[in-house]
C-alpha cells in the first residue's frame, strides 16, 4: 500500500475506534476539534522543519506528489505538499492526534486518573450545581 | 575517504555474462539479474534509493573514465553484483537495498560477497561499526544485513562537532515542541502530569500502533531519514530511535493542549465526573 492509502484507511480506523471502540466520540465534540485546529497549525510548521530542511525525505512512488529532491528543499506549496510536507502527513498527523486524545479521554471515563482536572484549583464548593 | 575509493575500484570489475539494460528495467524487482549480468551503468534510476545512489555511482564511474575517451553512447558496464556492492557502500544502507534487489539477488548471495569484501570489513571497523565488522568477520549472512542498518553518515567530512550537532536536528525539533506546550502545565493548569498512569496508558498504544506504520514505511521505502542528522540509534526494522521520541512528544502535546482549550473554555469532552 502507498502511504497515500494508508493515510486514509488510518485515518477511517481512527475515526472507528474513537467511536465504536472506545465510544470517546471526540469527532462529535468542540473541545476535540478546537484543539485539533491548534495542533495542525502547530504541526504544519514542525513537519515543515522535518521535511523542509530534509531530515524526512519522501519516496514519489508512495505520496501524491514527487519524491523529496536529493538536495535543497521540495517545494513549500503545490506538488502534493504543503508547508514542505506531503499531504499525507495530515492524515498521518490526524489519525496520531486523534488516536492519543481518545485514549486519553478513555481511560478518563475508566477513572484512570479521572482527577485533578484542568482549570482552576477546585474545592468541594465547586462542585456544586449552578456553578 | 575508505568508501569513495572503495566505490571506484569496485564499479571496475570486469563484465561477465549477458547485458541487462537497466534504464528498460522500471522497477529492478521485476528483473531477472543474475550476479554475473552485466549492468548498464547511467540508466534514470527509478527507485527510491536508486534515484541518489546510481547517480553517485555512476558519477564515480564518469570520474575513473575521464579522459579514456568513453563516449556518452558507449556507457560503462559492470557486474550487477558488484553494482549492488558498490551502491550498498555508497547508500550505506544493505537491508533496504535487500529489498529492493529481494528477486534479483538473494540476500545471503549478497551479504557472502559483502563478507568477501576486505575493504568493507575494515570501513565497517573504521567507522565503528562494530555489528556490522563482526558480522562480516564470521560470515554471518543474516546478521550482515540486520547489522548494516545502524551505519553512521560515512561521507561526512565536516569537523566532528558539527556532525555531532547536526545530529541533534530531529530531537531538537521534538524540543520545540515540548518547549511550546510545556508552559500550558504550569499556566493554564492542564495537570496532565499530575495524571501520569492516564498518560502512559494513553501513549503506549499510540507508540506500538505507529511504530508499526513507521516499519512499514521505512521498510517499503515510503520515507527515509537523513542519517546525519537523526540520532544513529535504531530499533527493530531501521525504526530510528527519534521516532518513537516523536510518538511519545506529539500526545503528550496532543493531551496538552486538549486540556489547555478545556481549562479556558470548560468544553465537555465525556470523561468529566458523573455529579458534574
Amino acid at each position: 500500500m502507498t502511504y497515500t492509502q494508508l493515510g486514509v484507511v488510518a485515518v477511517l480506523l481512527v475515526v472507528c475506534v474513537d467511536i465504536a471502540l472506545l465510544r470517546t466520540r471526540l469527532v462529535t465534540r468542540r473541545v476535540f476539534w478546537v484543539s485539533y485546529a491548534i495542533i495542525l497549525f502547530f504541526q504544519l510548521i514542525t513537519n515543515g522543519m522535518f521535511t523542509g530542511f530534509g531530515i524526512v525525505q519522501y519516496d514519489g512512488e508512495a505520496i501524491v506528489g514527487s519524491t523529496s529532491p536529493p538536495s535543497g528543499p521540495p517545494p513549500f506549496m503545490g506538488d502534493g505538499r504543503i508547508a514542505f510536507a506531503p499531504v499525507e502527513d495530515l492524515l498521518f498527523g490526524f489519525a496520531l492526534v486523534l488516536l492519543s486524545l481518545s485514549l486519553w479521554v478513555f481511560w478518563g471515563r475508566r477513572g484512570v486518573d479521572r482527577t485533578p482536572v484542568a482549570g482552576p484549583p477546585r474545592w468541594r464548593g465547586d462542585d456544586e450545581p449552578g456553578r | 575517504m575508505i568508501l569513495d575509493d572503495d566505490v571506484d575500484d569496485l564499479v571496475h570489475a570486469p563484465a561477465r555474462i549477458g547485458t541487462v539494460m537497466l534504464e528498460a528495467v522500471g522497477d529492478p524487482r521485476d528483473v531477472d539479474i543474475a550476479p554475473d549480468d552485466e549492468v548498464v551503468v547511467g540508466a534514470e534510476p527509478h527507485g527510491f534509493i536508486h534515484e541518489r545512489v546510481v547517480v553517485e555511482v555512476r558519477e564515480a564511474v564518469d570520474r575513473r573514465h575521464e579522459g579514456c575517451g568513453v563516449a556518452d553512447d558507449n556507457p560503462p558496464r559492470v557486474c550487477a553484483s558488484r553494482l549492488v556492492l558498490a551502491v550498498a557502500l555508497v547508500a550505506h544502507d544493505v537491508r533496504l537495498l535487500c529489498s529492493l534487489w529481494r528477486s534479483a539477488l538473494a540476500v545471503d548471495e549478497l551479504a557472502e560477497d559483502l563478507a568477501g569484501h576486505h575493504a568493507m570489513k575494515e570501513a565497517a571497523e573504521a567507522i565503528g561499526q562494530c555489528r556490522l565488522a563482526r558480522a562480516l568477520r564470521a560470515d554471518d549472512a543474516e546478521s550482515v544485513v540486520r547489522g548494516s542498518h545502524c551505519r553512521p553518515p560515512v561521507r561526512d567530512h565536516r569537523p566532528r562537532e558539527d556532525v555531532l550537532v547536526a545530529r541533534l536536528s530531529y530531537v531538537a525539533i521534538l524540543a520545540f515542541v515540548l518547549v511550546g506546550c510545556l508552559w500550558l502545565e504550569v499556566f493554564l493548569r492542564t495537570r496532565v502530569f499530575a495524571r501520569p498512569r492516564r498518560l502512559v496508558l494513553s501513549i503506549l498504544p499510540v507508540v506500538v500502533v505507529f511504530y508499526a506504520w513507521d516499519a512499514y514505511a521505512v521498510t517499503h521505502g515510503h520515507w527515509r531519514f537523513d542519517t546525519g542528522r537523526i540520532l544513529g540509534l535504531y530499533g527493530p526494522w531501521s525504526v530510528p530511535l527519534d521516532e518513537v521520541l516523536f510518538f511519545v512528544t506529539i500526545p503528550i502535546a496532543s493531551v496538552l493542549t486538549f486540556e489547555a482549550v478545556r481549562s479556558v473554555r470548560g468544553w465537555p469532552a465525556g470523561d468529566e465526573t458523573d455529579d458534574r
